[in-house]
């Protein structure tokens, strides 16, 4: 169980000495979570440079933290190989709809694949 | 008027740069033992300085620890003062673009007020840069001291219009990214660069495969940044993906392998 993933040139978002303005990329991409010891299958609703929207089957605490990837595919990448970008961050935001559990998560560090 | 002139004519030397004296900075304390805050003070005309020193001056919790007529100075000061709030003169930046982030890395805590005339474009590029207040040159002394004491406490001083205007900017930057009908002209090599970056490659990968230095896909990056308006490698790859770039440069026959391949074939320099 568990992603083991080589932290290649790990890049930390600069830090917030502007007005963080970053806009949402309604981007519905699948991701895998590793939080709270498990792994969670997700969807992503919408991704910026400073952080995810997932929905996923789980409400998972506010400031848990978080370690997931999001892939591309080769279709995105119109049939050149998959891609990922692997990140650290922590949720800051969940809530329960009748279509399933949102959270979002801020992007504390991230790598390509 | 003597002793003003006296302080005027001290103050007038190039490049100026006061220090006060180590009993003023000892004693930057409030009577009550909490500290002061730390003003550096960066104008370019004396006589503003020595009135703004005459300003808090009169207050217990704000010391002017250090100031400076020009930025080379200021730079000095905020290497050698700590300091909590600098109150820079608008004319002092104008003419350089990363003043303030320049300032911000030499002290990264310092909370910055610029003196400028309201101007949209000029106080949106301001707040985003990372100040915390612009006030105009003719504000009361009373409004500035309010200023630095709320924006020394970590607020934001900011007037309606403002932030109306910091609300547009943010509006039309999201609506700019987003929207496929604004979407900027990009180069084959832009393209096929930003084609290498959504896989993942680091510069020195791209430059390897598209046969050019590490420091050229940088220039690339920095002017792609600018023509998109992303922030960073993960903000220009969201770009790419919503808005199907890869797509757009295999119809349009574009790929890095390819590019790489025609530069070779038909004896172009590599850039």
């Amino acid at each position: 169980m568990g992603i083991t993933l080589p932290l290649l040139q790990r890049v930390q978002p600069e830090p917030p000495t502007g007005v963080r303005c970053a806009v949402r990329f309604p981007l519905h991409l699948p991701a895998r979570i590793i939080a709270l010891g498990k792994e969670f299958e997700a969807m992503t609703e919408n991704i910026s440079a400073s952080g995810v929207l997932f929905k996923l089957d789980e409400v998972l605490p506010v400031n848990t933290p978080v370690e997931f990837l999001v892939e591309v595919s080769a279709d995105a990448l119109n049939g050149h190989s998959t891609a990922a970008f692997h990140c650290l961050g922590r949720i800051v935001r969940s809530y329960r709809q009748s279509d399933g559990a949102y959270g979002a998560a801020v992007i504390d560090e991230y790598c390509f694949q | 008027m003597a002793e003003l002139d006296q302080e005027l004519n001290q103050q007038s030397a190039p490049g100026f740069l006061d220090e006060t004296s180590p009993d003023m900075r000892e004693a930057a304390r409030e009577p009550s033992g909490k500290p002061a805050i730390r003003m550096l003070l960066a104008d370019s005309q004396a006589i503003y300085r020595v009135g703004i020193r005459k300003v808090f001056a009169l207050e217990d919790d704000i010391r002017v620890v250090a100031q400076a007529e020009s930025l080379p100075a200021l730079h000095s000061a905020i290497q050698r003062y700590p300091s909590d709030v600098l109150l820079i003169e608008g004319a002092l930046i104008v003419s350089t673009t990363n003043a303030i982030p320049e300032i911000m890395r030499l002290a990264p805590d310092i909370k910055v007020i610029v003196q400028a005339t309201a101007d949209e474009s000029n106080t949106v590029e301001l707040y985003r840069r990372g100040v915390r207040g612009i006030v105009p040159r003719s504000i009361s002394p009373d409004l500035l001291v309010k200023c630095v004491r709320k924006i020394a406490g970590g607020e934001t001083w900011i007037d309606n219009q403002s932030v109306n205007w910091v609300i547009e900017a943010y509006r039309s930057q999201a609506a700019q990214l987003t929207s496929p009908k604004t979407q900027p002209r990009l180069s084959p090599k832009e393209l096929a660069i930003i084609a290498c970056i959504t896989q993942g490659k680091r510069n020195k990968e791209i430059a390897y495969q598209l046969g050019t230095s590490e420091q050229v896909i940088k220039n690339y990056l920095r002017k792609i940044y600018d023509k998109l308006g992303v922030s960073d490698r993960l903000e220009l790859a969201l770009y790419c993906l919503h808005h199907q770039l890869h797509k757009k440069a295999a119809e349009a026959g574009i790929n890095p392998e390819a590019l790489s391949e025609m530069q070779s074939s038909n004896g172009l320099p590599r850039s």
